[in-house]
Protein backbone atom coordinates (compact mmCIF):
# COMPACT_ATOMS: atom_id res chain seq x y z
CA UNK A 1 0.00 0.00 0.00
CA UNK A 2 2.21 2.75 1.19
CA UNK A 3 5.36 1.03 0.30
CA UNK A 4 7.69 3.73 -0.62
CA UNK A 5 6.28 6.32 1.81
CA UNK A 6 6.60 3.57 4.78
CA UNK A 7 10.13 2.67 4.28
CA UNK A 8 11.29 6.33 3.61
CA UNK A 9 9.49 6.93 7.08
CA UNK A 10 10.76 3.90 9.10
CA UNK A 11 14.17 5.02 7.61
CA UNK A 12 14.08 8.77 8.23
CA UNK A 13 13.09 7.54 12.07
CA UNK A 14 15.81 4.87 12.91
CA UNK A 15 15.13 1.11 13.39
CA UNK A 16 15.32 1.55 16.90
CA UNK A 17 12.11 4.16 17.34
CA UNK A 18 10.47 2.58 13.93
CA UNK A 19 7.53 1.69 16.07
CA UNK A 20 6.84 5.21 16.38
CA UNK A 21 6.85 5.77 12.78
CA UNK A 22 3.39 4.08 13.02
CA UNK A 23 3.69 1.66 10.14
CA UNK A 24 4.03 -2.27 10.36
CA UNK A 25 4.03 -4.77 7.90
CA UNK A 26 0.55 -5.73 5.97
CA UNK A 27 0.42 -8.97 5.27
CA UNK A 28 -3.08 -9.06 3.44
CA UNK A 29 -5.76 -9.78 5.72
CA UNK A 30 -3.29 -13.05 6.66
CA UNK A 31 -3.83 -11.30 10.32
CA UNK A 32 -7.06 -9.48 10.46
CA UNK A 33 -8.38 -9.88 13.52
CA UNK A 34 -5.53 -12.26 15.10
CA UNK A 35 -4.36 -11.51 18.59
CA UNK A 36 -0.70 -11.41 19.59
CA UNK A 37 0.70 -7.67 19.06
CA UNK A 38 2.78 -6.24 16.89
CA UNK A 39 6.72 -5.72 17.27
CA UNK A 40 8.96 -3.92 15.14
CA UNK A 41 12.52 -5.82 15.85
CA UNK A 42 14.30 -3.90 12.98
CA UNK A 43 18.40 -3.92 14.30
CA UNK A 44 17.80 -6.82 17.03
CA UNK A 45 19.89 -9.74 15.85
CA UNK A 46 17.66 -12.13 18.04
CA UNK A 47 13.75 -11.94 18.63
CA UNK A 48 11.86 -14.62 20.58
CA UNK A 49 8.51 -15.34 19.23
CA UNK A 50 6.43 -17.07 22.11
CA UNK A 51 4.26 -19.94 20.66
CA UNK A 52 1.05 -20.68 22.63
CA UNK A 53 0.70 -17.12 24.49
CA UNK A 54 -2.94 -16.22 25.63
CA UNK A 55 -5.42 -14.52 22.92
CA UNK A 56 -7.41 -15.81 20.13
CA UNK A 57 -9.75 -17.25 22.91
CA UNK A 58 -7.39 -19.26 25.12
CA UNK A 59 -3.64 -19.72 24.45
CA UNK A 60 -3.40 -19.87 20.99
CA UNK A 61 -1.28 -16.81 20.19
CA UNK A 62 1.86 -16.42 19.09
CA UNK A 63 3.68 -13.38 20.32
CA UNK A 64 3.98 -11.44 18.84
CA UNK A 65 2.09 -12.63 15.78
CA UNK A 66 2.98 -8.84 13.65
CA UNK A 67 7.13 -9.23 13.49
CA UNK A 68 9.01 -7.15 11.70
CA UNK A 69 12.68 -8.38 11.39
CA UNK A 70 15.95 -7.19 9.36
CA UNK A 71 17.46 -10.34 7.40
CA UNK A 72 20.42 -12.20 9.10
CA UNK A 73 18.13 -11.72 12.28
CA UNK A 74 17.43 -14.80 14.22
CA UNK A 75 14.07 -15.97 15.67
CA UNK A 76 13.85 -17.84 18.27
CA UNK A 77 10.36 -19.92 18.60
CA UNK A 78 10.06 -20.69 22.42
CA UNK A 79 6.85 -23.28 23.36
CA UNK A 80 4.65 -21.81 26.33
CA UNK A 81 1.71 -24.12 26.18
CA UNK A 82 1.35 -27.50 25.03
CA UNK A 83 0.38 -28.91 21.95
CA UNK A 84 1.59 -26.29 18.94
CA UNK A 85 3.45 -26.78 15.64
CA UNK A 86 4.39 -23.88 13.33
CA UNK A 87 3.90 -24.55 9.62
CA UNK A 88 4.45 -22.12 6.72
CA UNK A 89 1.50 -21.30 4.63
CA UNK A 90 3.79 -18.83 2.54
CA UNK A 91 7.37 -17.29 2.33
CA UNK A 92 9.55 -15.33 -0.58
CA UNK A 93 10.69 -17.60 -3.63
CA UNK A 94 13.63 -18.89 -2.48
CA UNK A 95 13.31 -18.87 1.06
CA UNK A 96 13.41 -22.45 2.12
CA UNK A 97 11.97 -21.94 5.64
CA UNK A 98 10.36 -25.38 7.05
CA UNK A 99 8.75 -24.11 9.68
CA UNK A 100 8.25 -27.37 13.03
CA UNK A 101 5.13 -29.32 11.73
CA UNK A 102 6.14 -31.70 14.73
CA UNK A 103 3.25 -30.82 17.34
CA UNK A 104 5.31 -29.95 20.61
CA UNK A 105 4.95 -28.87 24.31
CA UNK A 106 6.16 -26.61 26.15
CA UNK A 107 10.03 -25.95 27.05
CA UNK A 108 10.17 -27.38 23.11
CA UNK A 109 11.76 -24.18 20.97
CA UNK A 110 13.90 -23.96 17.65
CA UNK A 111 15.26 -21.04 15.98
CA UNK A 112 15.35 -20.02 12.41
CA UNK A 113 17.80 -17.01 10.86
CA UNK A 114 16.04 -15.66 8.11
CA UNK A 115 18.12 -14.06 5.39
CA UNK A 116 15.66 -13.56 2.28
CA UNK A 117 13.74 -10.42 2.55
CA UNK A 118 9.69 -10.96 2.57
CA UNK A 119 6.72 -11.84 3.73
CA UNK A 120 6.90 -15.13 5.75
CA UNK A 121 3.10 -16.26 6.99
CA UNK A 122 2.71 -19.40 9.25
CA UNK A 123 0.34 -20.87 11.45
CA UNK A 124 -0.03 -23.59 14.56
CA UNK A 125 -2.42 -26.37 12.62
CA UNK A 126 -3.97 -27.41 15.96
CA UNK A 127 -5.15 -24.13 16.45
CA UNK A 128 -5.44 -22.59 12.96
CA UNK A 129 -9.65 -22.57 13.27
CA UNK A 130 -9.27 -20.35 16.16
CA UNK A 131 -6.87 -17.92 14.72
CA UNK A 132 -3.75 -18.83 15.75
CA UNK A 133 -1.51 -17.26 12.68
CA UNK A 134 1.63 -15.30 12.46
CA UNK A 135 3.53 -13.54 10.16
CA UNK A 136 7.18 -12.25 9.83
CA UNK A 137 8.67 -9.50 7.68
CA UNK A 138 11.92 -9.80 6.91
CA UNK A 139 13.94 -6.56 5.63
CA UNK A 140 12.45 -2.68 4.67
CA UNK A 141 11.20 -3.56 0.99
CA UNK A 142 7.72 -4.97 2.31
CA UNK A 143 4.43 -3.49 1.85
CA UNK A 144 3.38 -1.80 5.47
CA UNK A 145 0.05 -0.48 6.98
CA UNK A 146 -0.95 2.23 9.31
CA UNK A 147 -0.64 0.82 12.84
CA UNK A 148 -4.13 2.30 14.77
CA UNK A 149 -3.79 3.32 17.75
CA UNK A 150 -6.55 3.58 20.29
CA UNK A 151 -9.79 2.95 19.73
CA UNK A 152 -10.48 2.04 15.65
CA UNK A 153 -14.26 3.17 15.74
CA UNK A 154 -15.12 7.08 14.10
CA UNK A 155 -18.56 7.97 12.80
CA UNK A 156 -19.03 7.38 9.34
CA UNK A 157 -17.65 11.12 7.59
CA UNK A 158 -19.87 10.74 4.27
CA UNK A 159 -20.41 14.35 2.60
CA UNK A 160 -24.14 13.80 3.34
CA UNK A 161 -24.12 12.84 7.40
CA UNK A 162 -24.20 16.40 8.21
CA UNK A 163 -26.98 17.35 6.67
CA UNK A 164 -29.08 14.37 7.71
CA UNK A 165 -28.12 15.22 10.94
CA UNK A 166 -29.44 18.88 10.44
CA UNK A 167 -32.35 17.53 9.24
CA UNK A 168 -33.04 15.10 12.40
CA UNK A 169 -32.33 18.57 14.26
CA UNK A 170 -34.85 20.54 12.60
CA UNK A 171 -37.53 17.67 12.22
CA UNK A 172 -37.14 17.08 16.47
CA UNK A 173 -37.13 20.48 16.90
CA UNK A 174 -40.46 21.12 14.94
CA UNK A 175 -41.77 18.17 16.51
CA UNK A 176 -41.06 19.38 20.24
CA UNK A 177 -42.45 23.00 19.68
CA UNK A 178 -45.68 21.50 18.42
CA UNK A 179 -46.45 18.75 20.74
CA UNK A 180 -45.23 21.04 23.51
CA UNK A 181 -47.98 23.32 22.42
CA UNK A 182 -50.52 20.87 22.36
CA UNK A 183 -49.43 19.80 25.78
CA UNK A 184 -49.47 23.32 27.39
CA UNK A 185 -52.88 24.18 25.91
CA UNK A 186 -54.01 21.01 27.06
CA UNK A 187 -52.90 21.24 30.62
CA UNK A 188 -54.34 25.24 30.74
CA UNK A 189 -58.28 24.13 29.38
CA UNK A 190 -58.07 21.35 32.12
CA UNK A 191 -57.73 23.91 34.79
CA UNK A 192 -53.73 24.08 35.05
CA UNK A 193 -51.64 21.87 36.42
CA UNK A 194 -53.10 20.49 39.40
CA UNK A 195 -55.94 20.22 37.28
CA UNK A 196 -59.87 19.10 38.31
CA UNK A 197 -60.74 15.99 40.30
CA UNK A 198 -62.21 13.51 38.13
CA UNK A 199 -65.56 12.05 39.01
CA UNK A 200 -65.61 8.88 40.86
CA UNK A 201 -68.17 5.79 39.59
CA UNK A 202 -68.84 2.70 41.45
CA UNK A 203 -68.23 -0.63 39.36
CA UNK A 204 -71.02 -2.59 38.78
CA UNK A 205 -71.08 -6.67 39.60
CA UNK A 206 -71.67 -9.22 36.57
CA UNK A 207 -75.32 -11.19 37.62
CA UNK A 208 -74.46 -14.78 38.32
CA UNK A 209 -76.89 -17.27 36.82
CA UNK A 210 -78.19 -20.42 38.89
CA UNK A 211 -76.73 -23.66 37.53
CA UNK A 212 -79.74 -25.00 35.22
CA UNK A 213 -79.63 -28.58 36.57
CA UNK A 214 -76.75 -30.34 39.35
CA UNK A 215 -75.13 -33.83 38.60
CA UNK A 216 -73.26 -36.13 40.33
CA UNK A 217 -69.40 -36.85 39.71
CA UNK A 218 -69.65 -39.68 37.52
CA UNK A 219 -72.58 -38.76 35.52
CA UNK A 220 -70.32 -36.61 32.98
CA UNK A 221 -67.92 -38.74 31.42
CA UNK A 222 -65.42 -36.59 29.39
CA UNK A 223 -65.43 -38.07 26.31
CA UNK A 224 -63.43 -35.24 24.41
CA UNK A 225 -60.40 -35.58 27.21
CA UNK A 226 -59.94 -39.20 26.77
CA UNK A 227 -59.84 -39.20 23.40
CA UNK A 228 -57.12 -36.19 23.25
CA UNK A 229 -54.77 -38.36 25.71
CA UNK A 230 -55.84 -41.66 23.46
CA UNK A 231 -54.28 -39.48 20.93
CA UNK A 232 -51.17 -38.65 23.04
CA UNK A 233 -50.93 -41.82 23.79
CA UNK A 234 -50.58 -43.29 20.77
CA UNK A 235 -47.93 -40.82 19.43
CA UNK A 236 -45.75 -41.58 22.71
CA UNK A 237 -46.06 -45.30 21.99
CA UNK A 238 -44.80 -44.77 18.16
CA UNK A 239 -42.57 -42.00 18.99
CA UNK A 240 -40.98 -44.53 21.63
CA UNK A 241 -40.74 -47.44 19.45
CA UNK A 242 -39.44 -44.89 16.40
CA UNK A 243 -36.87 -44.00 18.20
CA UNK A 244 -35.48 -46.77 20.20
CA UNK A 245 -36.06 -49.63 18.13
CA UNK A 246 -35.11 -48.30 14.89
CA UNK A 247 -33.01 -45.04 15.53
CA UNK A 248 -31.26 -46.71 18.57
CA UNK A 249 -31.30 -50.15 18.11
CA UNK A 250 -31.48 -49.85 14.35
CA UNK A 251 -28.21 -47.81 13.94
CA UNK A 252 -25.40 -50.07 14.47
CA UNK A 253 -22.88 -50.05 15.25
CA UNK A 254 -23.74 -50.01 18.81
CA UNK A 255 -21.26 -49.84 21.69
CA UNK A 256 -21.17 -53.99 22.68
CA UNK A 257 -18.21 -53.99 25.70
CA UNK B 1 -61.28 -39.49 47.17
CA UNK B 2 -63.44 -39.97 44.52
CA UNK B 3 -61.27 -40.27 41.10
CA UNK B 4 -63.50 -40.58 37.55
CA UNK B 5 -63.12 -44.23 36.00
CA UNK B 6 -62.03 -42.44 33.16
CA UNK B 7 -59.13 -41.17 35.46
CA UNK B 8 -58.08 -44.43 36.86
CA UNK B 9 -58.21 -45.53 32.89
CA UNK B 10 -55.40 -42.94 31.63
CA UNK B 11 -53.57 -42.84 35.28
CA UNK B 12 -53.59 -46.80 34.71
CA UNK B 13 -52.00 -46.54 30.78
CA UNK B 14 -49.30 -44.06 31.82
CA UNK B 15 -47.89 -46.44 34.62
CA UNK B 16 -48.11 -49.14 31.95
CA UNK B 17 -46.30 -46.52 29.63
CA UNK B 18 -43.38 -46.27 31.93
CA UNK B 19 -43.63 -50.32 32.43
CA UNK B 20 -42.89 -50.27 28.73
CA UNK B 21 -39.97 -47.74 28.51
CA UNK B 22 -38.21 -49.90 31.63
CA UNK B 23 -38.90 -52.95 29.65
CA UNK B 24 -37.67 -51.95 26.32
CA UNK B 25 -34.29 -50.73 27.88
CA UNK B 26 -33.98 -53.83 29.98
CA UNK B 27 -34.90 -55.26 26.26
CA UNK B 28 -32.15 -53.16 24.47
CA UNK B 29 -29.51 -54.13 27.19
CA UNK B 30 -30.11 -58.39 27.68
CA UNK B 31 -30.89 -59.23 24.01
CA UNK B 32 -29.80 -56.58 21.63
CA UNK B 33 -26.52 -56.27 23.86
CA UNK B 34 -26.29 -52.43 23.83
CA UNK B 35 -23.81 -51.70 26.65
CA UNK B 36 -23.17 -48.70 28.60
CA UNK B 37 -19.92 -47.22 28.90
CA UNK B 38 -18.83 -47.13 32.60
CA UNK B 39 -15.46 -46.83 34.45
CA UNK B 40 -14.14 -50.22 33.39
CA UNK B 41 -11.67 -47.95 31.47
CA UNK B 42 -9.71 -47.37 34.60
CA UNK B 43 -7.46 -43.51 35.72
CA UNK B 44 -5.09 -42.04 34.10
CA UNK B 45 -2.80 -38.88 34.75
CA UNK B 46 -5.23 -36.20 34.25
CA UNK B 47 -2.49 -33.84 33.11
CA UNK B 48 -0.49 -36.84 30.96
CA UNK B 49 -2.83 -39.44 29.87
CA UNK B 50 -0.10 -40.76 27.57
CA UNK B 51 2.39 -41.33 30.52
CA UNK B 52 0.04 -42.92 32.51
CA UNK B 53 0.89 -46.84 33.74
CA UNK B 54 -2.75 -47.89 31.78
CA UNK B 55 -2.64 -45.91 28.61
CA UNK B 56 -0.45 -47.01 25.59
CA UNK B 57 0.87 -44.10 23.17
CA UNK B 58 -1.78 -42.88 20.72
CA UNK B 59 -2.33 -45.02 17.72
CA UNK B 60 -4.03 -48.74 16.37
CA UNK B 61 -2.60 -51.89 17.72
CA UNK B 62 -3.40 -55.37 17.36
CA UNK B 63 -4.24 -57.07 20.29
CA UNK B 64 -5.64 -60.69 18.92
CA UNK B 65 -6.97 -61.98 15.84
CA UNK B 66 -9.55 -59.60 14.70
CA UNK B 67 -8.80 -57.63 17.82
CA UNK B 68 -7.88 -53.81 17.56
CA UNK B 69 -7.35 -51.68 20.56
CA UNK B 70 -7.64 -48.51 19.79
CA UNK B 71 -5.72 -45.60 22.13
CA UNK B 72 -7.15 -42.01 21.23
CA UNK B 73 -5.90 -38.76 23.22
CA UNK B 74 -8.57 -36.29 22.43
CA UNK B 75 -7.04 -32.40 23.50
CA UNK B 76 -8.04 -29.25 22.25
CA UNK B 77 -9.00 -29.39 18.97
CA UNK B 78 -7.95 -32.55 17.85
CA UNK B 79 -8.29 -36.41 18.36
CA UNK B 80 -4.63 -38.22 17.95
CA UNK B 81 -5.09 -40.43 16.01
CA UNK B 82 -8.11 -39.14 13.70
CA UNK B 83 -7.28 -35.76 13.13
CA UNK B 84 -4.50 -35.67 11.00
CA UNK B 85 -4.92 -38.92 10.24
CA UNK B 86 -8.00 -41.22 9.86
CA UNK B 87 -7.86 -44.22 12.44
CA UNK B 88 -7.80 -47.68 9.83
CA UNK B 89 -9.14 -50.26 11.05
CA UNK B 90 -10.28 -53.73 8.86
CA UNK B 91 -14.27 -54.39 8.54
CA UNK B 92 -15.41 -57.60 10.66
CA UNK B 93 -13.50 -56.74 13.86
CA UNK B 94 -14.14 -56.32 17.38
CA UNK B 95 -12.34 -52.78 17.99
CA UNK B 96 -11.85 -51.51 21.82
CA UNK B 97 -11.60 -47.44 21.86
CA UNK B 98 -9.72 -45.91 25.25
CA UNK B 99 -10.22 -42.35 24.84
CA UNK B 100 -8.73 -40.12 27.33
CA UNK B 101 -8.75 -36.39 27.58
CA UNK B 102 -5.60 -34.28 27.64
CA UNK B 103 -7.10 -30.94 29.05
CA UNK B 104 -10.94 -30.83 29.29
CA UNK B 105 -14.26 -32.61 28.93
CA UNK B 106 -14.41 -33.92 25.20
CA UNK B 107 -16.91 -35.68 23.44
CA UNK B 108 -16.06 -39.04 21.15
CA UNK B 109 -18.76 -39.28 18.68
CA UNK B 110 -18.63 -41.92 15.65
CA UNK B 111 -21.22 -40.04 13.87
CA UNK B 112 -24.69 -41.92 12.61
CA UNK B 113 -23.50 -44.70 14.93
CA UNK B 114 -24.13 -45.63 18.74
CA UNK B 115 -20.56 -45.24 19.30
CA UNK B 116 -20.66 -42.15 21.53
CA UNK B 117 -18.81 -41.21 24.87
CA UNK B 118 -17.66 -38.44 27.48
CA UNK B 119 -13.70 -38.12 27.93
CA UNK B 120 -13.46 -37.18 31.13
CA UNK B 121 -10.10 -35.46 32.37
CA UNK B 122 -8.33 -38.85 34.66
CA UNK B 123 -10.49 -41.54 33.17
CA UNK B 124 -10.44 -43.64 29.90
CA UNK B 125 -13.51 -44.28 28.43
CA UNK B 126 -13.64 -47.71 27.13
CA UNK B 127 -16.01 -48.38 24.03
CA UNK B 128 -15.79 -51.98 22.88
CA UNK B 129 -17.48 -51.57 19.32
CA UNK B 130 -18.06 -54.72 16.73
CA UNK B 131 -17.32 -53.29 12.83
CA UNK B 132 -18.71 -55.82 10.50
CA UNK B 133 -19.10 -53.52 7.33
CA UNK B 134 -16.58 -51.45 5.60
CA UNK B 135 -17.77 -47.42 5.95
CA UNK B 136 -15.68 -44.10 6.51
CA UNK B 137 -17.00 -42.20 9.55
CA UNK B 138 -16.18 -39.05 11.00
CA UNK B 139 -15.70 -38.42 14.43
CA UNK B 140 -16.91 -35.54 16.64
CA UNK B 141 -16.29 -33.97 19.78
CA UNK B 142 -19.93 -33.29 21.49
CA UNK B 143 -18.95 -31.33 24.65
CA UNK B 144 -18.25 -27.69 24.15
CA UNK B 145 -14.08 -27.53 24.74
CA UNK B 146 -13.41 -23.64 23.60
CA UNK B 147 -13.11 -21.26 21.05
CA UNK B 148 -12.24 -23.84 18.09
CA UNK B 149 -14.26 -26.44 19.40
CA UNK B 150 -16.26 -26.76 16.36
CA UNK B 151 -13.61 -27.92 14.26
CA UNK B 152 -12.49 -30.62 16.53
CA UNK B 153 -13.15 -33.90 14.51
CA UNK B 154 -11.60 -36.67 12.94
CA UNK B 155 -11.64 -39.88 10.52
CA UNK B 156 -12.56 -43.31 10.98
CA UNK B 157 -11.67 -46.01 8.54
CA UNK B 158 -13.13 -49.12 8.66
CA UNK B 159 -11.50 -50.89 5.72
CA UNK B 160 -12.00 -53.79 3.82
CA UNK B 161 -10.60 -56.61 4.94
CA UNK B 162 -8.58 -57.19 1.67
CA UNK B 163 -7.40 -53.13 1.07
CA UNK B 164 -6.47 -53.85 5.10
CA UNK B 165 -2.14 -53.65 4.70
CA UNK B 166 -2.12 -52.51 8.99
CA UNK B 167 0.68 -50.44 7.91
CA UNK B 168 -0.75 -48.40 11.15
CA UNK B 169 -1.00 -51.06 13.11
CA UNK B 170 1.19 -51.92 16.23
CA UNK B 171 1.18 -55.05 18.11
CA UNK B 172 0.02 -55.27 21.12
CA UNK B 173 2.31 -54.82 23.94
Amino acid sequence: MTLAGGTALAGLAGSASAQSSGVKPDFGGWLDGVDGGVRDARGQDSVTVRVGDSGNGGTFAFRPANLWIDPGTTVTFEWVSNTHNVVVEDQPDGAGWSGHETVESQGFSFETTFETGGLYQYYCRPHRSAGMLGGIAVGDDVPTTQVQTGSTYSLPSKPGVPFLYAGFAVVGAAAVAVLGAEGVSEIRRHGGVRGEVPETTEAEEAATEEPATEIDHDEYDPWGTLSLLLVYLAIISLMWVFMYFVEFLGNGPTVIG
Amino acid sequence: MEIHRFEKGWLFASVLLIVGFVATVTYGGVVGGVQMVDDAGGQVFADDPVNSPNFEDPGVYRSGPGEYDVYVVAKRFAFEPGSESPIRVPAGSNVTFYVASADVVHGFEVVGTNVNAMAIPGQIARLEVRFDEAAEYGIVCNEYCGAAHHTMAGQLHVVPQDEFDGGNVTEAP
